[in-house]
């Protein structure tokens, strides 16, 4: 059975970085070489060699997947890659990037993306 | 080459009950085996024009229709769909007995081609150029499919829509008899009383079934492809009008690759099938009331489509001739009934 999930909403509830991440992390894209990915318009769809499982990806999952094929980026890298250069203040920038957290786990739930330490 | 409707009912239960019925559809071949008379009889009418082909061939299926000999047949006579000796379902009434041929077949096929994708969809071309019809509940897509032919477009299915990965966007034919189902027999006839279409089965596990028979240039094209250039969501809908609306690509994507049977089989060369598929197709949801709204709009798609303005590479050499022997004979009628609960 074919499972199609929407995923990298930007509407999601916020999330803190993974479990017994402490400091930066870096994400990449899980298995890059094998990743299917399309794209038309503001939407998306991977597939997912390692779970077998495709999903739907809204234009921020899309963007922050392009992003990563050149290689890991932490979510600030991210964020400035996908919005543009950062915040005027500061508590704009630490939401945005909070924002991209929450995204960043919703698709490293779906096996999409690989989180490690910064080094 | 002789016909199967050519060679007659006797004939052909002959070969039923002998060396085997075998049938090219296109993307499979299958040889039918049964010693169920009726069988024999309604085969004749809905494979009419298929061709008998001598010799030796690889079979996709071999399967038979055999009368079961429980002690439930001294009660009511059953029969039971048998393939590589083995019986996948229950009894059928021996009356449902080219249901459960189709049925069957249709299972076995779907079962025994991962070297394609099997998308769930009827399939019709014209021009070269191939129209997907996929299948939901509710959809009114064999209807649909079967008009589409009745009005001149070459059939390349009713069920499925066949990709091999190596060739991308060029659909397969995988040609078979589309089922018709309940009211939808009655509107089909009321639009095109030349259509062939054979026996009803009242009672069956999906209502009254009947079948129409492939016109005869749709099956002597069956093994030419056709290039992928729309993809129309059909919608049957009693209570409201016509409506259009484009769908997403990625939605497109994601529908067709649900609605597939081994899309997950196929992994990664699914994903690129269905891909280039979506890449080279305008995608619309059509929902619709009348059968005759339906097919307009779907000619008016394709007509707004410029095959010079979008160069596309016919699917086979011979990419032009889809028209089906079956635009002549077919009477529109002036008020074509709306189309009943489909399905």
């Amino acid at each position: 059975m074919l499972d199609v999930r929407e995923g990298g909403g930007l509407s999601i509830s916020r999330a803190a970085a993974p479990d017994g991440a402490v400091g930066t992390v870096r994400w990449g894209i899980r298995n890059p070489d094998a990743a299917c990915l399309a794209q038309w318009d503001d939407e998306g769809v991977i597939f997912n060699p390692l779970s077998w499982q495709t999903h739907l990806l809204n234009e921020a999952a899309l963007r922050v997947l392009t992003e990563m094929q050149a290689g890991p980026r932490t979510a600030g890298e991210l964020v400035a890659a996908v919005y543009g250069a950062g915040q005027d203040d500061e508590q704009s920038a630490s939401r945005d990037i909070a924002v991209m957290e929450a995204l960043l786990n919703e698709l490293l739930h779906l096996g999409l993306v690989t989180a490690e330490p910064a080094r | 080459m002789s016909r199967i409707g050519e060679l007659g009912e006797a004939a052909i239960a002959a070969r039923l009950e002998g060396t085997g019925l075998p049938l090219d559809f296109g993307a499979a071949r299958v040889r039918v085996f049964s010693d169920h008379l009726p069988l024999a009889v309604a085969m004749t009418q809905v494979y009419r024009d298929y061709p008998v082909f001598e010799g030796e061939s690889a079979f996709t299926v071999t399967a038979a229709v055999r009368r079961a000999s429980g002690v439930r047949r001294l009660l009511r006579a059953q029969i039971r769909f048998v393939v590589d000796g083995d019986a996948p379902f229950e009894p059928f009434p021996a009356e449902t007995h080219l249901p459960l041929l189709e049925w069957g077949l249709n299972w076995c096929i779907a079962n025994r081609s991962h070297h394609r994708l099997m998308l769930h969809a009827g399939v019709v071309a014209r021009d070269g150029l191939a129209v997907l019809l996929p299948a939901y509940p509710g959809s009114g897509k064999s209807t649909l499919t079967a008009a589409l032919m009745l009005s001149g477009w070459r059939l390349l299915s009713d069920e499925f829509g066949v990709l091999n990965p190596a060739e991308p966007a060029v659909l397969h034919p995988l040609l078979r008899p589309v089922a018709l189902k309940n009211e939808s027999i009655d509107v089909i006839r009321a639009m095109y009383p030349g259509a062939a279409i054979g026996p009803a089965f009242p009672r069956t596990r999906k209502g009254t079934v009947a079948h129409i028979a492939p016109a005869r240039a749709c099956i002597d094209s069956c093994h030419r492809g056709a290039t992928a250039r729309l993809v129309v969501f059909p919608k049957y809908d009693s209570s409201g009008g016509l409506e259009i609306e484009p769908v997403a690509k990625a939605r497109a994507f994601v529908k067709l690759a649900g609605n597939a049977f081994n899309y997950e089989t196929l992994g990664p060369q699914a994903f690129h099938a269905v891909r280039a598929v979506v890449d080279r197709c305008d995608c619309y949801q059509l929902r619709y009331r009348r059968l005759d709204d339906a097919l307009a709009a779907i000619n008016g798609f394709l007509r707004g489509i410029a095959p010079a303005s979008q160069p596309l590479q016919p699917a086979r050499a011979q990419a032009d001739g889809d028209s089906t022997a079956y635009a002549s004979q077919a009477g529109s009628s002036a008020a074509a009934p709306a189309s009943p609960t489909l399905q």
